[in-house]
């Protein structure tokens, strides 16, 4: 988790592991902030998960005690002198909002976000992923609909469609 | 690359002892064995690269610290320059078990008197015949 695509791709598994139909990610960069936004209509969390969220050896798995995804996202957040918010409603979803001061010299790196989107993408195609990125003059959306319908008769699984993803958005955010 | 038998055993207490280090929190596992360290301030470093039983340098203080030395099974973090563990992280390093020990020393003077104690030198056996 040391850039901005790591926490991109773990924050989001979240979402998928809470049975998520609709995931919106978006991601502003303007002169001072960055902000990291991600809303699922997942099965959301309860008042004590929600305060529990951020704490490392809270987690809703079961295999292991520790869920540190969020706890690692929030400390990155912190070291820049941002925040991470979480709301969440049982039964209709969960928004985390992370901001952090791209001007502090702790800022992580952005990392691969076209490679993250993409492998999102084409792992979970029953999932329904709105995607949105600013930064200086950039103002690019997608969606995995109007992909898939581009893309049309090649399926989202096959693994040129995820190259050619990849290069989409690559060529569009950058 | 990576030779873990090239490391002399200490239990937390006997390093501890031998170092001077000061016994933060975690005391029921002054027993756990060493073998061998790692050196880093970035967690997803530590989370990556750390391997099990290895004694965890660094100056982080807060509670995701406890979080990694439990994920990976290290058998105890030595705080250098002085840093005094948050009091979460103490909490949760007497639930798990794994100590936390304190120096003054910053990092490299630590890890260098560390790694003098830890190191067996392969060549040193033989390096005068």
């Amino acid at each position: 988790m040391k850039n901005i695509a790591d926490h991109l791709s773990d924050i989001v598994q979240n979402s998928i592991e809470a049975e998520a139909t609709h995931i919106n990610i978006s991601l502003i960069f303007d002169e001072n902030y960055f902000i990291l936004t991600i809303q699922d209509n997942g099965k959301g969390m309860d008042q004590d998960a929600l305060q529990r969220a951020k704490d490392p050896f809270f987690t809703t798995r079961t295999t292991r005690k520790i869920g540190i995804g969020l706890a690692l996202l929030n400390y990155n957040c912190e070291r820049t002198g941002g925040s991470l918010q979480i709301a969440s409603i049982v039964d209709v979803g969960t928004q985390i909002e992370a901001v952090m001061n791209c001007r502090s010299i702790d800022m992580i790196p952005k990392g691969d976000i076209s490679a993250a989107i993409s492998m999102l993408i084409c792992n979970n195609t029953t999932t329904v992923f709105h995607f949105a990125y600013q930064e200086k003059n950039i103002d690019f959306k997608i969606s995995s609909i109007e992909i898939s319908k581009a893309l049309y008769p090649i399926t989202l699984v096959n693994c040129d469609a995820r190259k050619g993803i990849k290069e989409l958005i690559e060529t569009n955010i950058n | 690359l990576q030779d873990n038998n090239s490391y002399r055993l200490l239990t937390v207490k006997e390093l501890s002892d031998k170092l001077g280090l000061k016994i933060q929190s975690g005391n029921l596992g002054l027993n756990n064995v060493i073998e061998g360290g790692y050196a880093t301030d970035l967690l997803s470093d530590a989370l990556g690269y750390s391997r099990p039983k290895q004694v965890w340098i660094t100056i982080q203080q807060h509670k995701n610290v406890m979080a990694i030395a439990v994920l990976k099974n290290l058998s105890a973090v030595i705080l250098a320059k002085g840093m005094i563990p948050d009091q979460d992280t103490i909490i949760q390093s007497n639930i798990e078990n794994i100590p936390i020990l304190g120096s003054d020393l910053e990092s490299f003077e630590l890890i260098g008197k560390l790694y003098g104690l830890l190191k067996i030198d392969s060549n040193s056996s033989c390096s005068n015949r």
